[in-house]
């Protein structure tokens, strides 16, 4: 463990180099990531001008809703998306070799290799605008709200990593699927409605959006003391168990690995 | 002509190979309509129902823009960007006897036929098995309809190939392809349709190139446009295919000065 940390501390030194080295590229990043949250916003706002309640959350209230949810996602996507684009790429190019060759738990290095801190901004972007509305809305937010926020909010991102991991792991088979990233940006875009909409689907597809459904409600109801303790034993469950899931699947699919490029 | 006929299939039987990937990209699309009709239902089940929109409505529009979005809407830009521009491609298609933007016009079209089709299928598939879908009865107007399609089709194409050539200037284009992303989705009605947007930013919207690539189109499928207006939308579409094209031309020629043909 104590490894690991070494090894990623350098890594964050490694990401913050880069950022030095490449401004420019990092201004790029930070437009497209500000850029992104904001339009994350924009949507909710535009979706609302012309009512004032869906599912039985106010306006302000799904606003409130979609700044949490540019908190949670922001850092998944400042730690852990930018590294699900690389691995579908050097599977789809057959260069995964390079990675599995080092000395150290490929899961570990694919996963968090790269570190976008061009999201900081976008993350400090959504909290103040969650402080904002939650002054707004007028509500009264105690330390043991925050502290359950902050908690049952790495389980989100645990839950989050793992559904990314376990989809994203099926490129070994797939692997002309490249564009399979995308995909999933597009469906954790679903986690910024309340629970109620996406509990609206039926059948398989609500299955296969639940853990959406409660990863970032979860969270934002803990935030604001709406909380119930099954939804939070819910949350932990899940993400423990999708955990086991995507380390095993992935120890699976190396196996079938074929070095080849689709 | 044969020429381009012999690009159009060589580039079909590509697509057909990576139907798979055309499927993704589909979903992706699916996704968001799916999202945006439920966040409606919610909303025209509560007290505004009446006042905005009907439920018949929502579904119909998004339905249709799920079909719009995946056979009209152009995906070129990044191609023309990244490959070509960015990493130097472009000498290739500069030494064929081809012109670069009629390869590149029926290189996309069997993409947005096998996507297209996974749209149609899945409208046809809900309207059949589970509600039928508000569509145009007249059927007087579908020549007019299909010239819109048509339209729609060329002035996207023509917008992400300026878009695309703009890399001809910049070292990195990400941050510019994420803003054209952004403002595409809030101009062409794939988030919210036009006429629903606050005041102010709606008489705009509804005047700007991007809102006849697929807000109009699918307006005119849904049967909420008159003949006039109608016409209006062809007329409207062909003026702005006239000047974009015109952008494309100034920024084509000078854009090629500034190409060095070893990448960036």
């Amino acid at each position: 463990m104590k490894r690991y940390l070494r090894i990623y501390y350098q890594l964050l030194r490694l990401n913050l180099s880069a950022l030095i080295t490449y401004r420019v590229n990092f201004v790029n990043n930070v437009v497209g990531s500000v850029g992104w949250g904001a339009m994350s916003l924009l949507t909710l706002i535009l979706l609302t001008a012309r009512v004032t309640s869906a599912y039985g959350w106010k306006r302000e209230e799904l606003l409130l809703f979609n700044g949490i949810y540019g908190v949670i996602i922001g850092v998944f996507h400042m730690f852990i998306s930018n590294n699900m684009g690389r691995l579908s790429r050097v599977i789809h190019m057959g260069e995964l070799d390079s990675i599995l060759v080092k000395p150290i738990d490929s899961q570990f290095a694919v996963s968090l290799w790269w570190v976008n801190f061009a999201t900081v901004f976008r993350i400090v972007m959504a909290a103040a605008f969650t402080v904002y509305i939650i002054s707004v809305l007028n509500i009264r937010i105690t330390g043991e709200q925050v502290l359950a926020f902050s908690l049952l909010s790495i389980a989100s991102l645990v839950l989050l990593y793992s559904l990314w991991f376990i989809v994203l792991t099926n490129l070994m088979w797939l692997t002309n699927l490249s564009n399979l990233v995308l995909f999933m940006y597009s469906f954790e875009s679903m986690a910024r409605f309340p629970k109620e909409m996406l509990m609206q689907l039926t059948g398989f597809v609500f299955y296969a959006v639940f853990p959406l459904a409660i990863v970032i409600n979860t969270p934002a109801r803990a935030l604001l003391g709406r909380i119930s303790v099954t939804d939070s034993m819910w949350l932990v469950v899940l993400a423990a168990g999708s955990w086991c899931i995507a380390r095993s699947f992935w120890r699976y699919a190396l196996r079938h690995y074929g070095s080849a490029s689709s | 002509m044969k020429r381009y006929a012999s690009i159009f299939f060589l580039y079909a039987e590509h697509a057909l190979e990576y139907k798979s990937r055309s499927f993704v990209w589909f979903l992706l699309v699916l996704i968001d309509a799916l999202v945006y009709l439920l966040f409606w239902r919610g909303v025209l089940t509560g007290p505004d129902a009446s006042s905005v929109w009907t439920m018949q409505k929502a579904l119909s529009y998004y339905l249709i823009l799920l079909v719009a979005g995946t056979l009209l809407q152009v995906h070129i830009e990044e191609e023309v960007a990244f490959e070509d521009i960015q990493y130097g491609r472009l000498s290739q298609y500069l030494l064929r006897p081809f012109s670069y933007l009629g390869f590149k016009f029926f290189q996309e079209i069997p993409w947005r036929i096998i996507q297209g089709g996974f749209g149609l299928i899945t409208l046809v598939a809900i309207s059949v098995f589970f509600q039928r879908i508000q569509t145009v009865t007249d059927l007087s107007v579908l020549p007019v309809i299909a010239l819109i399609a048509i339209g729609a089709y060329l002035l996207c194409f023509i917008y992400k190939m300026i878009v695309g050539i703009i890399a001809f200037w910049t070292i990195d284009y990400t941050g510019l392809q994420n803003i054209q992303l952004i403002v595409y989705l809030l101009l062409s009605g794939v988030l919210v349709p036009l006429h629903l947007l606050p005041d102010g930013i709606r008489e705009f919207a509804l005047v700007q190139p991007i809102a006849y690539t697929l807000y109009y189109p699918v307006l005119a499928v849904q049967g909420s446009l008159t003949v006039p207006e109608l016409w209006h939308v062809v007329f409207m579409q062909w003026m702005w295919i006239g000047c974009l094209f015109f952008t494309y031309s100034v920024l084509w020629r000078k854009g090629l000065r500034e190409f060095t043909a070893v990448g960036q």
